[in-house]
C-alpha cells in the first residue's frame, strides 16, 4: 500500500505545483517583481515585470515598476519610456509622473521635469517629495527665492528630510543668508551628519566671520571624509585668512592641492609662497 | 487668401493675443501673414482682413483630443484637407465637441469650402454661444461671400463678448469700408488701434483710408509711425527668423500698396504713442473689462505708460481669475521690482518660470540675484 502511496503522492503533487505554476497572474509576477527588486536582483525582477505585462498589457503598475529597475540600473531613457506608457495607462499615476520629472531632471531637461512634478504636485499636494524636487530643479535654474519656498513646503509636510534642510540652507547661502542657512545646516547635521552639510556649514560661518567655528565645522567633515579635497581646502582658507596660522592653512592647502582640489594651486600660489 | 493672423501657442484656456511690445514669445509663431491671392485682390487690396487661429489644446487628455491637437497642427501647416479629417474623426468621437467645429470651419474657410465652414461655425456657436473670436472667423467667411451687412453683424457680436478684441474692430472697419461708410470705418481702425498701438494691419488700413479721402499729411505721418513699430518689433529683444520674415512681408505688404519707406522721424513716433496709450487707457476704464486676459492687456497698458501700481493692481486681477496665467506672474514681477519689492517680485518671477514661462529665469538671474 505504502509502495503505491508515495508515487501518486508525487504524481499529485507534481501536477498541482505545475498547475500552479501555470495560473500565475500578472499580479503575482507583478508582486513577485517587487520582491526581488527590494532585494536588488534586477534582471531576474524585471523579467518578471516583462512577464506581467504579457499577461496583462494595460497594467500600469507593472509598467511603472519596470521603469523604476532600469532607473536602478541607469537606463534612464528606457525608465523614461516606462513611465509614459504607465502614464497613458493611468493618468493620474502620481508616483509615475514623480519618477518621470526626477528621471528628466537628471537628463538635464529641466523644463520636461517641472512639468511632471508640476503635475504629481496637483495630484497629491500632501507628499514632500514631489515638492523637494520641484525645489531641487529651481536651483538649477537659479531660482533660489523659489526652490526655498518648495523646500520649505517639503519640510513642513515632513520634518525628517535632511536633504530638503541641506538643499534649503545652500539656497538660503546663496542669497548670502548665512545665519538661516547655518539653522538649517544645524537641523540637516542632527538628522544625518555628512561631510557635506559639515563643509557647507563652515562655509557659512567663515562668511560670517567666524573662523575659529568653520575649523570646527572642517574637521568634523575630515573625520567623516578623510580624503575630502573640499574639507582641506576650505580649513586651509579659514587657517589662513581668519585665524592668520599661514603654517597650517597652508599644509592644509597642499593636501587639497594633492586631492586634485584646482581652486587650492592658486590660493597656494598667492599666499604660501 | 487673405491676410491673416496665426497664433499657434498651444494652450487650451488662453485666448488669442498678440503683444506687440513685448517681443519675445515663447512658443509661439508669431504673427504671419500673407499675401491676397489674385483672384481676390481686386475686392480685398485696399484693406486687410484677418482670421483667427484658435489655441490648440497642449494636453491630449483623450483621443477625441489628439485628433483635435493634430487637426490643429495640420491646419497650422496649411494642410486644411487632412486636418478636415482629424477634426471629422475628434467630432466622430465626441460629438458636442465646440472646439473641434470652430477649428474645422477655420480648416473648411482654408480649402475654400465657405458653405461647410459657415455650418460648423453654426454648431460651434450653438455649443458655446460666448465664442468671441469663432464670431470673428464666421464674419470674415460672410464677408468673404460678399454680405458685409452680415459680417458686421457677427463682428458686433464679438465684440459684445469680448470687447478687447482688436481684429474684430479692424475687420469690422474694413467692412464698414467696403459698404462707403468711411467715417465708421476709421473709427474702428482707431479703436483697434487704441488696444493695441503695434496692430499693423489696422495701421496700414488707416493709411490707406487717410490717402484714399485725401488726407495726405496725415496719411503720412501714421505711416512713418506704421514703419517706426515694425522696426522697433525687429530690433526688440527677441530677433527670431520668424520675427524677421515676418516684418520683410509687412514691409513688402506697404511696397505693394504705394506706401513706400521713407525717413522715420523718432520722436513724432515716440509722442503719438503716448498719446494713443493714455487715450487707451481711458477707452479700456470705461469699458469695465472682465476676463484674465481683459485685465492683463490693461495692465500692460499701465505698464506702458508708466503706472506700476495701477498695473499690479491689474494683474492680481487676471492672476485671481486665471492661477496659471504665467505671463501674467511674469509682468507683475516686473512691475513689482520698479516699485521696490524685490522679495514679492522675484517671487512672481519663480511662479511663472514654475508655469513654464522660460524668459522668468533669464530674468530672475539677471534681477535677483
Amino acid at each position: 500500500m505504502k509502495k503505491i502511496a508515495i508515487p501518486l503522492l508525487s504524481v499529485f503533487l507534481l501536477s498541482f505545483s505545475l498547475t500552479a505554476q501555470a495560473q500565475l497572474s500578472a499580479e503575482d509576477y507583478d508582486g513577485k517583481g517587487n520582491n526581488l527588486y527590494t532585494r536588488g536582483d534586477y534582471t531576474a525582477a524585471t523579467e518578471c515585470f516583462n512577464k506581467a505585462i504579457e499577461a496583462k498589457p494595460d497594467y500600469a503598475e507593472a509598467y511603472y515598476h519596470r521603469g523604476l529597475v532600469a532607473d536602478k540600473l541607469g537606463a534612464y531613457e528606457a525608465s523614461i519610456e516606462d513611465y509614459n506608457k504607465a502614464i497613458e495607462l493611468n493618468k493620474e499615476y502620481y508616483l509615475a509622473f514623480l519618477n518621470r520629472g526626477i528621471a528628466k531632471n537628471r537628463m538635464h531637461d529641466y523644463d520636461a521635469a517641472m512639468k511632471d512634478l508640476n503635475r504629481a504636485i496637483e495630484l497629491r499636494s500632501d507628499q514632500a517629495e514631489a515638492y523637494y524636487r520641484r525645489g531641487d530643479c529651481k536651483y538649477t535654474f537659479e531660482d533660489y527665492r523659489g526652490a526655498i519656498l518648495d523646500f520649505s513646503k517639503a519640510i513642513s509636510l515632513n520634518a525628517l528630510m535632511p536633504d530638503a534642510y541641506y538643499h534649503r540652507a545652500s539656497a538660503e547661502c546663496a542669497l548670502q543668508d548665512y545665519k538661516a542657512g547655518i539653522l538649517d545646516l544645524d537641523k540637516a547635521i542632527e538628522l544625518y551628519p555628512s561631510a557635506e552639510t559639515y563643509i557647507l556649514r563652515g562655509a557659512a560661518k567663515k562668511e560670517l566671520g567666524d573662523a575659529k567655528g568653520a575649523v570646527v565645522d572642517c574637521n568634523e567633515a575630515i573625520k567623516l571624509d578623510p580624503v575630502y579635497a573640499e574639507a582641506y581646502y576650505y580649513r586651509g582658507i579659514a587657517e589662513l585668512m581668519g585665524l592668520g596660522k599661514k603654517n597650517e592653512g597652508c599644509s592644509d592647502l597642499s593636501k587639497a592641492k594633492d586631492l586634485e582640489y584646482a581652486d587650492a594651486f592658486y590660493v597656494i600660489k598667492k599666499y604660501c609662497q | 487668401m487673405p491676410m491673416r493672423f496665426m497664433s499657434s501657442k498651444n494652450t487650451a484656456s488662453d485666448s488669442f493675443r498678440i503683444d506687440a511690445k513685448q517681443g519675445f514669445l515663447p512658443q509661439r509663431k508669431a504673427l504671419f501673414l500673407s499675401l491676397p491671392p489674385s483672384h481676390m485682390k481686386k475686392r480685398i487690396c485696399h484693406f486687410f482682413l484677418i482670421t483667427l487661429f484658435l489655441p490648440a489644446g497642449l494636453y491630449a487628455q483623450s483621443e477625441a483630443q489628439d485628433f483635435y491637437v493634430r487637426g490643429c497642427q495640420k491646419s497650422n501647416a496649411d494642410e486644411a484637407q487632412a486636418a478636415i479629417q482629424d477634426f471629422n474623426r475628434a467630432i466622430e468621437l465626441k460629438p458636442g465637441y465646440a472646439q473641434a467645429y470652430a477649428q474645422r470651419g477655420i480648416a473648411q474657410t482654408n480649402a475654400r469650402d465657405y458653405a461647410a465652414a459657415l455650418e460648423d461655425f453654426d454648431q460651434a456657436l450653438r455649443l458655446q454661444p460666448d465664442d468671441a473670436d469663432t464670431y470673428v472667423n464666421r464674419g470674415h467667411v460672410r464677408n468673404l461671400l460678399n454680405k458685409p451687412k452680415e459680417a458686421i453683424h457677427d463682428y458686433s457680436r464679438a465684440l459684445k463678448f469680448n470687447p478687447l478684441n482688436k481684429v474684430a474692430l479692424n475687420n469690422r472697419g474694413a467692412c464698414r469700408q467696403e459698404l462707403k461708410q468711411n467715417r465708421k470705418a476709421m473709427r474702428n481702425y482707431r479703436k483697434s488701434l487704441l488696444l493695441d498701438t503695434g496692430f499693423i494691419p489696422a495701421r496700414l488700413n488707416e493709411c490707406l483710408l487717410l490717402k484714399k479721402t485725401g488726407h495726405l499729411q496725415e496719411a503720412k505721418i501714421r505711416q512713418e509711425s506704421a514703419l517706426k513699430q515694425i522696426f522697433k518689433k525687429k530690433s526688440n529683444r527677441d530677433t527670431s527668423d520668424v520675427l524677421t520674415k515676418d516684418s520683410l512681408n509687412q514691409i513688402r505688404e506697404m511696397a505693394q500698396n504705394n506706401l513706400t519707406p521713407i525717413d522715420l522721424n523718432m520722436p513724432q513716433a515716440e509722442a503719438l504713442r503716448h498719446r494713443s496709450l493714455k487715450a487707451s487707457l481711458l477707452i479700456l476704464s470705461t469699458r469695465n473689462p472682465s476676463g484674465a486676459q481683459a485685465h492683463f492687456d490693461m495692465g500692460n497698458a499701465k505698464a506702458d505708460a508708466g503706472d506700476a501700481k495701477g498695473a499690479v493692481l491689474d494683474y492680481d486681477k487676471a492672476i485671481e481669475l486665471n492661477p496659471k496665467f504665467a505671463e501674467a506672474y511674469e509682468k507683475r514681477g516686473l512691475e513689482k521690482l520698479k516699485l521696490n519689492l524685490k522679495e514679492q517680485a522675484c517671487l512672481d518671477l519663480s511662479k511663472a518660470g514654475e508655469l513654464g514661462y522660460k524668459q522668468a529665469y533669464v530674468d530672475i538671474r539677471k534681477l535677483c540675484h
